[in-house]
């Protein structure tokens, strides 16, 4: 019978010479070869240990200051800042994946083969080559031993179904042949998993919103943080809450979360680390937590006519100054500016002006500073009140559940790999009508683990030849006893 | 008695372990070798009081787990696992000639947890991101995988020691007479191997789930990770190299000897070694 596998069809020309170019052929032999495998697997671990000894994400710029003006430049052009991103690492990942596929398309057209192929004609005296075999001589006769074999071999293996044989009788065991697909099974795993990182990196998103309570936002900051993405929907942050054991080491970090749809609450939940939230395929994690300016007050000095003007400045928000037609907001804070303590951002410019507008960083704890002016005013910062925000993680990955398959593919394929096998037995009972004598022969064999299967052949054996021994006489009805007992 | 003096105890238990493997196998002593598996069991059971004495203490400090959450637990629980192991396959292969590593592993590894300044045997109530039952899933799973190899660089180094004397006429004699031989050895190599690479693949993804459900990445190529995937690629590589002409025996001994060097450089290196260069890219 042909194999009809579509597998096959597609294997066969790669595989007959006249199918395939020289050069062609040249390059699949190449592909399926072992020693690629392992050459990419150690090529693959060495870059590895590159990537974890080099800075990664380091700047051209700290690169030159730690490795100097020449070796700089070169770990950069190298890629060796960004290896695991880098095209050479992916080309390694993208050579062994071609590894993978050329292995399979090679060997799984043998093996299918294998478990297509029915029980070949068969050969009794053929058993005695086998390296696992035995043969017991019984006084028995020909009938009580064979019912004897075949109730112990059936209740040490299982079922048996007899084949034909030119002398005596003869019977097979088999199973786990299809284990031998396993393997394959473990190297597709690993071509789902890597197609699964691929789906994700091309079609999936990663990146951040920092939210204060009460705040919402659609604005995903995008991981690298150059670009933003808009969600079709907006989430509020109505709660967020830390507490900390006694130790004083963090305990939970809570974030009661609202998703906004069309100015209307559809959702809501509380995230807390291990525990996101889905909505629409885009999962929401609690990744960390910090404080931003909520406002300040300040107090402007006119610097000519010594005149004081008093504001509360909300955080990015545009406040008109009283008898002047200047407007001021505070663009930025930070709670350490290059070591002078907390300072605001403050941006100063004319009402429809936005284009001009000048900024200056204005040092909180430091009120005496002569730096601390904009435009005509001295500035003094009274008071600045902050509060919490929630940093939120928030990706897409849509290739995720292929790697969940093939992580579940992977492990139970090298399970089964490993621990189970592909064994075959036969038994054959000749009467050897010269010695008045019958012979039973053992021969087995499994593909894997065979000291397992040698345990087991043997215990069968120690088994047979005491139950041979044992029955005294073939008249006692001990034998119509064990033919009952089947 | 408090958890920690009895665990820190397991210590000299072990070590006694490995000296009577030691001198049983030099000797060619079979009594030694008993006494040597009879300790090893004894620091077992000890040990295993000592985890369950331990997890009981961490509930009645208000704070409770499973104690598999910092490197003090780690470390007991990976001594733990290689000595199971080791008496698990010892039994398996009724051989007990094989026992002076793992031993000498298992009572190192609670040495440095119990004696070393750097590792706090304090019970910590668990930070956030460790609450989560993929903690237990993935810190046993890789700590099966460890410690298997822990057996298997044992194995590879007495199958190299035995191939170097394999021109001896008189094999039950000298100090290794009592070994299996370099086939039988080879072989044990390989079922460990199998067993930890197993056990660590694993582990790999337990963390990747884990690190998915707790950051959204289930890769990150951090410094710990990736050491992990290296370890997985030279395992990989011993597991594929025996069906290459040539590899089976002493090449693939090496790379096992190489993976446990990975094993090790994950588990300490990449905490003492790479954490400036890891801040520092991070700056
Ligand atoms: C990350 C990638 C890979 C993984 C996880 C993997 C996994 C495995 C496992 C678990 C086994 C069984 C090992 C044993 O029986 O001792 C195996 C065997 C094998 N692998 Fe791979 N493998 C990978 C890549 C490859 C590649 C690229 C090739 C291409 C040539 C390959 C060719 C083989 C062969 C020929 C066998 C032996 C099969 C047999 O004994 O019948 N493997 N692989």
């Amino acid at each position: 019978m042909r194999v009809t596998l579509p597998i096959l069809i597609f294997a066969k020309p790669l595989e007959s010479k006249y199918g395939m170019s020289k050069e062609t052929n040249a390059v699949f032999r190449l592909l399926t070869s072992l020693k690629l495998t392992l050459v990419l697997f150690l090529l693959l671990a060495a870059a590895s240990v590159l990537g974890t000894i080099l800075p990664q994400g380091a700047n051209p710029a700290d690169l030159k200051a730690h490795f100097g003006p020449t070796l700089g430049p070169l770990l950069e052009t190298l890629q060796l800042n960004d290896l695991f991103h880098s095209a050479w690492f992916s080309g390694l990942l993208l050579l062994l994946g071609a590894n993978l596929v050329a292995c399979t398309l090679d060997r799984l057209p043998k093996t299918v083969r294998i478990l297509r192929k029915p029980q070949a004609a068969f050969d009794s005296r053929k058993l005695s080559n086998f390296s696992l075999s035995r043969a017991i001589a019984t006084t028995l006769p020909f009938e009580t031993t064979r019912s004897l074999v075949e109730s112990v071999v059936g209740q040490a293996f299982g079922q048996m179904s007899p084949i034909e044989s030119d002398a005596g009788f003869c019977t097979f065991h088999e199973s786990g042949r299809w284990t031998r697909l396993m393997v394959h099974v473990a190297h597709l795993s690993v071509l789902v998993i890597l197609v699964g990182a691929l789906v994700g990196s091309f079609l999936g998103f990663k990146g951040n919103i920092n939210l204060g309570e009460g705040q919402t936002s659609d604005t995903v900051m995008l991981a690298g943080g150059k670009s933003a993405l808009k969600l079709p929907f907006s989430l509020r942050c109505d709660k967020f809450t830390v507490s900390f054991y006694n130790t004083g080491a963090p305990k939970e970090y809570k974030s009661d979360l609202a998703v906004i749809e069309n100015g209307r609450k559809v959702f809501s939940r509380s995230i807390l680390v291990n525990h996101p939230l889905t909505f629409r395929g885009i999962t929401f994690y609690q990744s960390t937590y910090g404080t931003v300016l909520k406002q300040a007050a300040i107090e402007l000095t006119d610097k000519k006519s010594g005149k004081k003007i008093e504001l509360v400045l909300p955080f990015q928000q545009p406040v008109t100054i009283p008898g002047d037609d200047h407007l001021l907001f505070i663009a930025d804070y930070q709670e350490d500016f290059m070591g002078f303590g907390r300072a605001i951002e403050l941006a100063y410019g004319k009402v429809g002006q936005q284009k001009d507008f000048s900024a200056r960083w204005i040092l909180v704890d430091k009120p005496t500073f002569h730096g601390n002016l904009i435009g005509n005013y001295l500035v003094h910062v009274t008071r600045a009140e902050k509060t919490r925000f929630t940093g939120i993680e928030v990706k897409k990955d849509p290739g995720v559940w292929l790697v969940w398959v093939g992580f579940i593919l992977l492990t139970v394929a090298i399970g089964l790999t490993f621990y189970s096998s592909h064994k075959k037995l036969w038994v054959c009972i000749e009467p050897d009508e010269k010695r008045k004598k019958t012979i039973v022969t053992l021969a087995g064999r499994a593909n894997r683990n065979p000291h397992l299967f040698e345990e087991k052949f043997e215990h069968l054996r120690a088994t047979l030849e005491l139950r041979l021994k044992e029955l005294p006489s073939p008249k006692e009805g001990a034998s119509d006893k064990d033919i009952k007992g089947l | 008695m408090t958890s920690s003096f009895l665990l820190s105890l397991t210590t000299f238990v072990f070590l006694f372990s490995a000296i009577f493997y030691l001198s049983g196998t030099i000797f060619r002593f079979q009594p030694l070798l008993k006494a040597g598996a009879f300790a090893g069991w004894a620091a077992l059971i000890a040990q295993t009081a000592g985890i369950g004495l331990r997890w009981a203490e961490s509930y009645r400090m208000g704070y409770g787990h499973i104690p598999l959450a910092d490197m003090y637990e780690s470390l007991v629980f990976a001594s733990w696992a290689i000595m199971v192991i080791y008496l698990v396959f010892e039994w398996r292969i009724g051989q007990r000639t094989l026992g002076v590593f793992p031993a000498l592993f298992s009572s190192l590894a609670m040495a440095y947890a119990s004696f070393s300044k750097g590792v706090d045997s304090k019970i910590q109530p668990l930070v956030p991101a460790l609450k989560s039952n993929w903690l237990i899933a993935h810190v046993v799973t890789c700590f099966l995988g460890y410690s298997a190899f822990a057996v298997s660089f044992g194995l590879s180094a007495l199958y190299l020691a035995r191939r170097k004397h394999t021109e001896n006429p008189n094999p039950q004699s000298g100090v290794l007479g009592l070994l299996p031989s370099a086939s039988q050895l080879e072989w044990f190599n390989y079922q460990m191997v199998l067993f930890g690479f197993l056990w660590l693949s694993v582990g790999i993804i337990t963390g990747a789930v884990w690190a998915n459900s707790a950051w959204g990445t289930y890769w990150s190529w951090d410094p710990k990770e990736t050491w992990s995937l290296i370890t997985w690629l030279i395992y990989a590589a011993v597991l594929h190299a025996r069906n290459l002409k040539g590899w089976k025996g002493q090449k693939t001994a090496w790379l096992s000897i190489i993976g446990f060097g990975c094993v090790l450089f994950t588990y300490f290196g990449v905490n003492f070694l790479l954490s400036g260069l890891h801040s520092y890219a991070r700056q």
